[in-house]
């Protein structure tokens, strides 16, 4: 199977590879290929890091569970979780923590071993006038607090020797591809993006890795943070655009990736806290879409040139639907409208008792309440229904659905009247695609089958947006 | 439908896809962001390379220059940004000014160095010991950097070491992130922090006002220099690497500043690295200003003179608003360095009189310095020292005051300086205290010239020598001199104390180069010297030897004051203790023809422990004064220098003379070099002195006045007059014509025939024998009768001429020729004449007797007609009309009846007694045909029966001159007796009056006199070989004279 490393640097990667995986769990098409996310956060305890390996954890579960037909493995589904998420591990085998930072909790300057030199050397002057004191003393278990220049150092060194990336260049086999999602702004996400790829068209030994099709994406900014003045933290959204206008004049000549997509904001319409440590940010829009150049990445093929690609909206508004968003969205609202419609199936069915699945296709309390792949499921879907909560109320909103009430849901997708009123007809529609023989034939994955159902009972309301 | 790429910029993409495109986001695109300002330099956080530091500097640039160049106040920089690019500048303007901090504000050892990192071999060092930094330093020096070498600016304090910079090829410099600032709230104000600590007690002046990387100044608030420097030497050329591209934007946006010109010139340097080798950033080659600051060029203190200077003579400061009236002057409070930076010796500058304080503008290149002076400083002003306060007061002489139009004639110059501490308390402050330095233009650049040894240098000042010191309770100031040899000077830097300074420039005198030439003949008579001038080519009367305007330029203005003449204006406006010093101790201002003329007497006033090592002004100088002042106990007057065997005096009265004849041809714009020089020899001149004098003649004019031998020219000083005479028409019948020449000294004869001098003789046997003690050789012996007569009754009418004449007679070393000689200089205040006339009349007719008889008896001997025409010169001679007769008709008388007597036949010879009596000799030396044959000279010893060439001649037939001349003296004797019956009956002398004393007097034996002072003066002084130009027969007629002063007592 075709593989595409996906390499999430940063705190903005994180976030956009949530977005992928979320867009993933409700059918948005990898062409083929099998994900596989490598993040890249010096950050040890950074809770969205922690938060992304669950979600793909239970991703995960729920691919394999989709699949796993007792000794033998069914292909994957159309529609929800049709794409294979693998970390590097997995692929090695192992149980590692491969993305581990080695060392994180070392100060910087021990990091970079600036005790060997002696005082008077003339070193000293070279590497005070690359890095502030405060630089130096930073204990790397924080991150780079937007500093590229020590990232660059940092991951340069731990790229060169990690498990993980001899694992990358090991798996990484022709026609394989490779994805790096970053942000342009910031500490990690921006001086990992250009060191990465350096590292990666330097393998000389590894051809295929070399020579893999490459795309990455680069968040400008989009979001802002407090006055640092206010908090004491050393990053001021003041200096975003310039910073990135600064690392793009830099780029220019620089990066080499065939597919270089730009998304962001031209202005800074949300304002987060100012917190390097926790970084609970809410997602957002422009994840979603940076988290979209990927699926438009795996479908196409090696360019003659180097591409640079943007995408619009259609109107400027603060809350997007599909009007306002435009047709090229249609897809992302699809998968969402179909995840969030899943989510109405999965938090209603469990209460339903007259659904006449319970008997012939074992959907009963004891499904509901005790298959891991359905708890996978429930857990999945609670992450995803936060993350479209925060995505429909942040600055600016991508709330394209009516969500909110399962006996008027016409109008579930703004801008477009779907055919059923109400959750009954979804659940009619599952009764209806229960009765294809042919599928009941194909295996006895009773979690397959729920996921099967749900997905033809929603797509047959949902699809006229493909239209 | 408002469409929106979601981008930072809108690129106009169609649909909603993703859509691809060839082209990135350029710079272009990035030019449309809209960025916010940002004033958290921690926050500054950068690119995605360990070198990000230096594209944050470009990045700071770029801001600042959208931020200048925004006329709707819409992009700011911002703090964090601003204070880079402010620090990045603070490091241009360090090194360019780098030169004024270590001459000016860096007092303890303060200093930077450029310590080269060589990128090779460092980057080997590091793979070792830093091996994680060094893998990403190689990934990306090449790309981001690429320099052989960075350079590190480091400031030393105390000796501690800091990092300023580090050499930028894309910003020139990048400042190191720990001297990133911010502004944080501190009890209630805004302080600015370092983010690194170690910076935040770095305080280092800047130049132009504030602290080096502590406050924001952005380009537009720096020094034009720097400005111009940054903008027209480092970026004003299309050949700047374009990897400065921001940072020269910066720069080049500021092309409408009103301080940028593109015609601003500034001297400047390389910069150094701690390898000696320039400092060349990306083929930018860094530079310091190499102008000497113009803010350095104030001193710290301003001299307040309490007198005005002379406007005439010395550029000094300009006012703005100074009272008109006022008394005091400024020195320019500048280092004379500070000429370089004007065109033709011109200071553009000012000052403006404050309140309490004044200021001091300078005004250089369209911008104008100043700095404050107060009484009590305070916030970097400077001191005004005040010399009124002080009680202290200096005035100084420039001695010539004109420069030749040739360089090379500029070759002595004298300064004179008078320094004196007023306060009655004991002296603090002497002539030590002030000191001078000179400066001349070498093409446009001033220089000092500093104090060499004239032996070994071209040109030079010689050590200060200190002539007087002031004394404790004394009346008079210290002086000291200054000399500079072979060269001219443009300014006089004064120091006082060594601390406090200013400047003046003389305003010279220049000759302008024509073809006028002149002669000059110098008389340098026993008791008077007398120069005269003629223009050559002009057959016109000679000049008496006065000046048209001033030789010496003296600081203090003269005030113009029409009842007094100049040279009294010049003197008496000088500071009182100063007043006597400048008469006796220096050259005359002026030579007006009045208050100073020629003759003078032939004195040296001199040093007393100086007189075996006299040197011109040092410790001696001719004492114009004389008989006028008094010199200070400390000095000496000498007044037998033509006569002394060490021609050291006679050599610095000469020089003296000279130089005063070259600053009147100068003066009168003549050719100094085709000068003619007449001097004049005496008959009697003997052995060592004859060589000394001809080579004082041959050497000082040349030195002086570049003379060749040439154009110097030596007549016998008693044939001299002649030619004036018969110029002048005095003498009517030249077939026979005799000059007698009666000087001080010696007395000449020379007898003419057909208007050629046949013979010429000379006898030390002047005026002054009337004055003397016979032969007695102790000088502090004052038995002459004439002063014994009159030395306790003499008084004076003028005012001062008592006193003086009182200390002449105090002085011991005065002697009865000086103190007589004072009387008769100064007759006009006293009845010496009158006194001398009626008191002492017979034994001025025996010393005229004594002459002509022995004349007479030359002529005869050497087989002469007698004269038809006697024509007497000399100043000596004057005692004839003065004391004797001045109507001619009885000189006549006595002449003939000299002439009847020996030659025993009847005379009628025509007697010329001239005004011009002194001039004469020095007029007819101008006249007299250089291409004539030199006269012969004769010596007569009384008698012609034996050849008495040599001393041993005589000694060899003494006996029978002896007897000859006691049969003279018997034959003089009655002569005496009947020339003073003759002037009895003329009554010239009165009939009572007893002449008999002077004529017993004369009868008594002079043969052993001859004898005895024959021994003294001649036998016992001279070997035999020694030819002997004068004559032993006056031996004891000057002990004669002598005797008979001393009878009328």
């Amino acid at each position: 199977m075709k593989k595409v490393f996906v390499f999430c640097i940063g705190g903005t990667g994180i976030r956009v590879m949530k977005s992928i995986t979320m867009l993933m769990a409700g059918g948005m098409d990898t062409n083929g290929y099998m994900v596989v996310p490598i993040i890249l956060d010096p950050h040890l305890d950074l809770e969205e890091k922690k938060n992304l390996h669950s979600l793909i954890d239970s991703y995960k579960t729920v691919y394999k569970n989709s699949v796993n037909n007792g000794s033998s493995t069914l292909n994957h589904l159309d529609g929800f979780f049709n794409s294979e998420i693998r970390t590097i591990s997995e692929l090695n085998n192992t149980t590692n923590d491969t993305q581990q930072v080695a060392g994180s909790s070392e100060k910087f300057s021990q990091y970079i071993n600036l005790s060997n030199i002696g005082a008077n050397d003339i070193n000293n002057h070279l590497v005070s006038t690359l890095f502030s004191t405060k630089n130096l003393n930073n204990p790397l278990s924080v991150g780079f607090k937007g500093n590229p220049n020590m990232g660059t150092v940092v991951l340069g060194d731990m790229i060169e020797g990690a498990d993980w990336f001899k694992s990358f260049k090991q798996h990484c086999e022709q026609g394989d591809r490779v994805f790096i999602i970053s942000s342009i702004f910031g500490g990690t996400g921006a001086s990992g993006y250009p060191l990465l790829e350096k590292k990666i068209k330097l393998a000389q030994n590894e051809p295929a890795v070399k020579s893999a099709l490459m795309g990455a994406v680069t968040v400008l900014p989009y979001y802002g943070l407090k006055d640092p003045a206010t908090t004491g933290s050393d990053i001021d959204s003041a200096n975003f655009y310039t910073k990135t206008k600064a690392a793009l004049a830099y780029y220019q000549g620089t990066v080499k990736s065939d597919y270089l997509y730009y998304i962001g904001e031209k202005r800074l319409m949300q304002v987060y806290e100012n917190d390097e440590q926790k970084q609970d940010d809410k997602a957002n829009f422009i994840e979603l879409v940076a988290a979209s150049a990927l699926f438009d990445f795996l479908k196409r093929e090696k360019p003659d040139k180097q591409q640079f690609l943007t995408r619009a909206i259609e109107d400027d508004k603060e809350s997007m639907d599909l009007v306002s968003l435009g047709n090229g969205y249609r897809d992302i609202i699809k998968s969402v409208a179909d995840f969030m419609l899943l989510r109405t199936l999965v938090t209603t069915l469990p209460s339903e008792s007259y659904f006449p699945l319970k008997k012939t296709y074992g959907f009963n309390e004891s499904f509901y309440s005790k298959d891991e792949a359905f708890q996978s499921l429930v857990r999945f879907s609670e992450t995803y229904f936060k993350w479209y909560t925060e995505l429909a109320n942040n600055k600016r909103a991508f709330a394209p659905l009516h969500y909110d009430n399962p006996r008027q849901m016409e109008g579930f997708v703004k801008g477009i009247g779907l055919d059923a009123s109400d959750d009954s007809y979804y659940l009619l529609k599952m009764i209806q695609a229960s009765n294809n023989k042919t599928i009941k034939k194909e295996h006895s994955n009773k979690f397959r089958f729920f996921l099967q159902f749900a997905h033809e009972a929603i797509n047959y309301y949902t699809s006229k947006l493909n239209k | 439908m408002a469409r929106l790429d979601l981008n930072i910029v809108d690129r106009g993409i169609q649909g909603t896809h993703w859509v691809a495109e060839d082209v990135g986001l350029t710079a272009e695109h990035l030019d449309k962001v809209l960025e916010m300002k940002t004033d958290n330099s921690g926050a500054l956080n950068s690119l995605p390379t360990p070198f990000a530091r230096f594209f944050v500097a470009r990045e700071a640039f770029r801001r600042a220059t959208e931020e200048h160049l925004d006329t709707r106040n819409e992009r700011e920089a911002g703090f964090a940004y601003r204070q880079l690019v402010s620090d990045i500048l603070d490091v241009f303007e360090l090194l360019f000014n780098i030169k004024y901090h270590t001459n000016n504000t860096w007092k303890n050892g303060e200093q930077i160095e450029l310590r080269e990192w060589k990128c090779k071999e460092n980057l080997e060092y590091l793979k070792k010991q830093m091996p994680v930094l060094y893998n990403s330093l190689d990934n990306y020096y090449t790309t981001d950097i690429n320099q052989d070498s960075l350079y590190f600016l480091v400031y030393t304090e105390e000796g501690k070491d800091i990092l300023l910079a580090c050499s930028s090829p894309i910003t020139g410099f990048v400042t190191p992130p720990d001297l990133d600032k911010a502004i944080v709230k501190k009890n209630g104000s805004n302080e600015t922090v370092c983010s690194g600590s170690q910076y935040n007690s770095l305080y280092i002046h800047r130049k132009s006002g504030g602290f080096y990387f502590r406050d924001i100044k952005m380009f537009e608030e720096r020094d034009q220099d720097f400005k111009n420097y940054m903008f027209n030497e480092l970026f004003g050329s299309d050949n700047v690497s374009e990897s400065f591209r921001e940072l020269k934007e910066y720069i080049r946006s500021f092309k409408n500043d009103k301080d940028i010109r593109n015609d601003y010139k500034i001297k400047l340097t390389p910069i150094k690295t701690d390898q000696n080798t320039d400092l060349i950033i990306n083929q930018l080659a860094i530079q310091s200003c190499d102008e000497i600051d113009i803010n350095s060029f104030f001193n710290n203190s301003i001299i307040k003179l309490p007198y005005r200077i002379s406007r005439d003579r010395f550029k000094a400061v300009n006012y703005k608003n100074a009272d008109a009236k006022r008394d005091y002057d400024f020195l320019l409070p500048f280092k004379p360095e500070v000429l370089n930076l004007f065109d033709g010796n011109e200071i553009d500058s000012y000052i403006n009189i404050n309140r309490n304080d004044i200021t001091v503008f300078l005004r250089y290149n369209g911008k104008e310095y100043k700095k404050d002076y107060s009484k009590t400083p305070s916030n970097g002003a400077g001191k005004i020292y005040e010399l009124a306060p002080a009680n202290i007061n200096f005035d100084l002489g420039i001695f010539p005051n004109i420069l030749s139009h040739r360089d090379e004639e500029n070759n002595y110059f004298k300064i004179f300086v008078a320094g004196a501490d007023e306060d009655p308390e004991a002296p603090n402050f002497s002539i030590d205290n002030i000191s001078l330095s000179f400066y001349k233009y070498k093409g446009t650049d001033i220089s000092i010239i500093r104090e060499l040894d004239p032996s070994s240098a071209e040109f030079g000042v010689l050590p200060a020598v200190v002539r007087s010191k002031q004394v404790k309770n004394g009346v008079e100031c210290g002086t000291k001199f200054y000399e500079l040899f072979n060269s001219s000077f443009d300014v006089i830097e004064v120091s006082l104390y060594g601390q406090h300074s200013g400047f003046v420039m003389p305003i010279w005198e220049r000759s302008q180069e024509t073809n006028e030439q002149f002669r000059y003949a110098i008389d340098l008579g026993t008791s008077n010297t007398f120069i005269s001038r003629c223009k050559i080519g002009e057959n016109n009367k000679p000049e008496l030897f006065n000046m048209q305007r001033p030789m010496v330029s003296y600081l203090h203005e003269i005030p113009e004051d029409a009842q007094l003449s100049l040279s009294k204006c010049i003197e008496d406006s000088i500071f009182d203790r100063a007043k006597n010093k400048i008469k006796t101790e220096f050259v005359p201002a002026i030579i007006d023809g009045n208050d100073y003329k020629f003759p003078i007497r032939t004195a040296l006033c001199g040093i007393k422990n100086k007189s075996n090592a006299p040197k011109l002004f040092d410790n001696h100088n001719i004492a114009f004064f004389y008989e006028k002042l008094m010199s200070n106990d400390d000095q000496n007057i000498h007044t037998d220098i033509k006569w002394d065997k060490n021609d050291a005096m006679l050599r610095v009265f000469i020089r003296e003379l000279l130089l005063i004849i070259k600053c009147d041809i100068l003066q009168r714009n003549g050719d100094l070099d085709r000068t003619s020089l007449v001097w004049f020899k005496p008959l009697s001149f003997m052995g060592n002195t004859r060589a000394m004098y001809l080579d004082i003649w041959e050497k000082e004019p040349k030195n002086i006045l570049s003379l060749n031998q040439d154009r110097i020219e030596c007549f016998s000083e008693s044939e001299a007059p002649y030619y004036y005479f018969k110029k002048m028409d005095y003498i009517k019948d030249s077939d026979a014509a005799a000059v007698i020449d009666i000087g001080g000294g010696s007395t000449d004869f020379v007898y003419f025939q057909d208007n050629r001098p046949i013979m010429a003789n000379s006898i030390h046997f002047g005026c002054d024998v009337l004055w003397e003690n016979g032969l007695i050789e102790f000088e502090n012996v004052r038995n002459n009768g004439i002063f014994r007569k009159y030395e306790k009754t003499i008084r004076f009418t003028k005012n001062g001429l008592q006193d003086l004449n009182d200390c002449f007679i105090n002085v011991d070393n005065a002697t009865t020729k000086d103190i007589i000689n004072f009387w008769l200089s100064n007759s006009d205040s006293c009845d010496i004449k009158k006194n001398l006339s009626a008191d002492f009349k017979p034994v001025f007719i025996y010393h005229l007797t004594s002459i002509l008889f022995y004349m007479a008896n030359m002529f005869k001997e050497n087989e002469y007609t007698a004269p038809r025409t006697v024509v007497f010169s000399g100043n000596g001679s004057k005692y004839i009309d003065s004391f004797i007769c001045s109507d001619k008709r009885i000189l006549k008388k006595i002449i003939d009846m000299v002439f009847n007597r020996v030659f025993g036949t009847e005379n009628n010879i025509h007697v010329v007694l001239p005004s011009e009596r002194k001039e004469s000799t020095c007029y007819g030396g101008l006249y007299r045909d250089p291409n004539a044959d030199d006269v012969p000279e004769k010596v007569y010893q009384g008698d012609n029966s034996i050849n008495y060439d040599t001393v041993g001649d005589i000694n060899k037939n003494f006996d029978a001159l002896k007897s000859k001349l006691v049969s003279k003296y018997n034959e003089l004797s009655a002569l005496y007796k009947d020339i003073l019956d003759l002037l009895k009956r003329e009554h010239i002398i009165d009939n009572t009056e007893n002449t008999s004393i002077y004529v017993e007097k004369s009868k008594e034996d002079m043969g052993v006199a001859l004898s005895t002072y024959y021994k003294s003066q001649v036998k016992e002084k001279y070997q035999d070989e020694v030819l002997l130009y004068d004559s032993v027969f006056f031996l004891p007629i000057i002990n004669r004279v002598f005797e008979m002063t001393n009878l009328n007592l």
